[in-house]
């Protein structure tokens, strides 16, 4: 027997005990998905019963249809997608276009502008909210789409991260184009930004799943149930027991697709976006 | 050459890309968190305001109920954080190697983080209904009393706290996967050159060096912690009684339930407080 070979064998059982445990505590986390898919397909008579069974026996598909149509989710969703594109889209463009005056550019004031930016990550929502709500209902943005997506624009997280990525960029490549008569804008616009896509890409996701999931400023800011997003719709239709049950559960499976899909597709980005964090805003 | 007014567009230019968003932290950011200040010395209420000195400041002293959400945002932190750092951190070490289905079950982990609170809430709410839940099942199957979980007043917080616990170990784990991937593979060959085994490479490489990484994770749990409002506006709504209050949800109710805002306020400043003092921990420890 040689010398090496015990050790291997004690590596593998460590190797095979860590990967066991990692399985059941994955399984453990999926649970409670899967028990939402679970009452999400099954018919009123066998969730509410005292010893619900794992699987429905009948698949109550028409779930998924109540609460799309007659419960209104249909619109919800339309106005979370609204909300949550909207707050990308000005993110986007007033985050990097900070990010890049703060990274290619010398001038007075930057370290103190960028500084300003940063602090307010430290003012988190919960204590802005109640200014927040007379300031909108001054300006008439109660129960309205600019109040729903102005006020939570990202102000600081994708400033930072802009500028982080802004700053690898080539001067040269900005002097050369300028040397050529390009604008300001246009060196923005059509050099730095499309080098920016990995960033963008990262800001954007995230600030999509923010506010996508977000309850507590559409609770605050929407007042007519046309207004509703997604997550207010199930916080507080969950107690209506015409609807509890089967279909809502049906609509917060529907809610978290768009979520797991871009998870899915730009996976490496959600990665490095959460390594970034203590930034979220 | 540049023409004078090329140099002077040149040097607005920066001034102009960083304005929309300069616009933005004032009036979202900064403009509230100084009025919420002012509106803290204020009696506000829908059918007008006056100024009331330190009346709030006072009732906040004496309010039983205020005291009763810091004890139940401080439970719920107690609960929520040294579970999920320890549990975030066992599984980033046990990922932070060669395994077969490392992806899949790495997303396993991070997927509940990824739904939002509100879900979080009504799938848990579901798992601990008392007379329809899954968990009263299983007790009644094994012939176990059943519990009104959610219900109780004793058991409604380490409710919520498991629930929470599950929807927060992906993103933490996340945190400290970044941080092993930074140690260098080197400093593991060479304590194994000098026979050291599994456990002494965790316990004299691995910790020390991710101290920095453990700490930021714990600030920004706690952070988090105070700031729990969503899961627990679905699950109980800050009941049983007051059983599960938490300061958030506290300012939530006296602003736009009773709509006195400027108590609410004042409650707001004292949450701003603690978060603020946080912070500056975390950014010490960053920097040092």
């Amino acid at each position: 027997m040689r010398p090496g070979s015990h050790r291997f064998r004690k590596l593998t059982t460590a190797h095979l005990t860590i990967y066991v445990m990692l399985t059941l505590g994955a399984a453990g986390m999926l649970f409670p998905v899967l028990w939402m898919l679970s009452i999400a397909l099954k018919p009123a008579n066998e969730i509410f019963t005292p010893i619900p069974q794992l699987l429905p026996r009948h698949f109550a598909w028409e779930n998924f249809a109540i609460g799309w149509q007659r419960s209104n989710f249909s619109r919800y969703f339309g106005n979370s997608l609204i909300v949550a594109c909207g707050a990308v889209a000005f993110s986007v463009l007033f985050n990097s276009m900070a990010g890049f005056g703060l990274a290619k550019y010398r001038f007075r004031g930057r370290e103190a502008l960028f500084l300003l930016i940063l602090s307010a990550l430290m003012i988190p929502e919960h204590v802005r909210i109640i200014p927040l709500y007379l300031l909108m209902s001054k300006l008439k943005w109660v129960d309205t789409f600019q109040g729903l997506i102005i006020p939570v624009i990202s102000q600081a997280f994708g400033v930072f991260l802009m500028r982080q990525y802004m700053t690898t960029l080539p001067d040269d490549l900005l002097e050369a184009a300028r040397i050529d008569g390009a604008s300001e804008w246009r060196l923005f616009w059509q050099v730095a930004l499309p080098l920016c896509v990995p960033a963008i890409a990262t800001n954007a996701i995230f600030q999509f799943m923010w506010r996508w999931n977000a309850l507590l400023w559409p609770l605050i800011v929407t007042r007519t149930e046309k207004m509703y997003t997604v997550q207010l719709g199930l916080a507080l239709f969950q107690a209506d027991t015409s609807v509890a049950g089967g279909p809502i559960m049906a609509m917060s499976l529907v809610s978290i697709i768009p979520i797991v899909v871009i998870f899915g597709a730009l996976q490496r980005y959600f990665i490095q976006g959460i390594a970034l964090t203590g930034l979220k805003d | 050459m540049k023409t004078p007014a090329g140099q002077r567009r040149g040097k607005l230019a920066p001034y102009l890309f960083v304005a929309p968003n300069i616009l933005l932290v004032l009036t979202f950011a900064f403009y509230p968190l100084v009025y919420n200040v002012v509106l803290s010395f204020q009696d506000w209420r829908l059918e007008g305001w006056r100024f009331a000195g330190l009346e709030n400041y006072l009732k906040l002293w004496t309010d039983d109920v205020f005291w009763v959400a810091v004890r139940n945002t401080i439970y719920y932190t107690a609960g929520v954080v040294p579970p999920t750092v320890i549990l975030a951190l066992a599984v980033a070490v046990g990922l932070n190697r060669p395994l077969w289905g490392r992806l899949a079950i790495r997303s396993a982990y991070l997927l509940p983080n990824m739904i939002s609170w509100v879900v979080v809430g009504l799938i848990w709410k579901w798992i601990f209904s008392a007379h329809y839940g899954i968990l009263n099942a299983f007790l009644k199957t094994l012939g176990l009393p059943e519990q009104m979980w959610l219900q109780d007043y004793r058991l409604t917080m380490p409710c919520i706290i498991l629930a929470s616990i599950w929807a927060n170990v992906g993103y933490y784990m996340v945190i400290f996967l970044a941080g092993l991937q930074s140690i260098p593979a080197n400093f593991y060959e060479a304590a194994e050159i000098d026979g050291a085994d599994g456990w002494a490479k965790f316990r004299h490489i691995t910790l020390p060096l991710l101290r920095p990484i453990f700490f930021m994770v714990t600030v920004l749990a706690v952070i988090n912690s105070f700031r729990a409002f969503d899961q627990i506006y679905v699950m109980t709504g800050g009941g049983p009684g007051r059983a599960s209050l938490v300061l958030v949800l506290y300012i939530y109710l006296s602003a736009f339930e009773a709509w006195d805002l400027g108590y609410a306020a004042t409650i707001a400043v004292m949450l701003f407080c603690i978060v603020f003092a946080m912070t500056l921990v975390q950014k010490r420890v960053f920097e040092g």
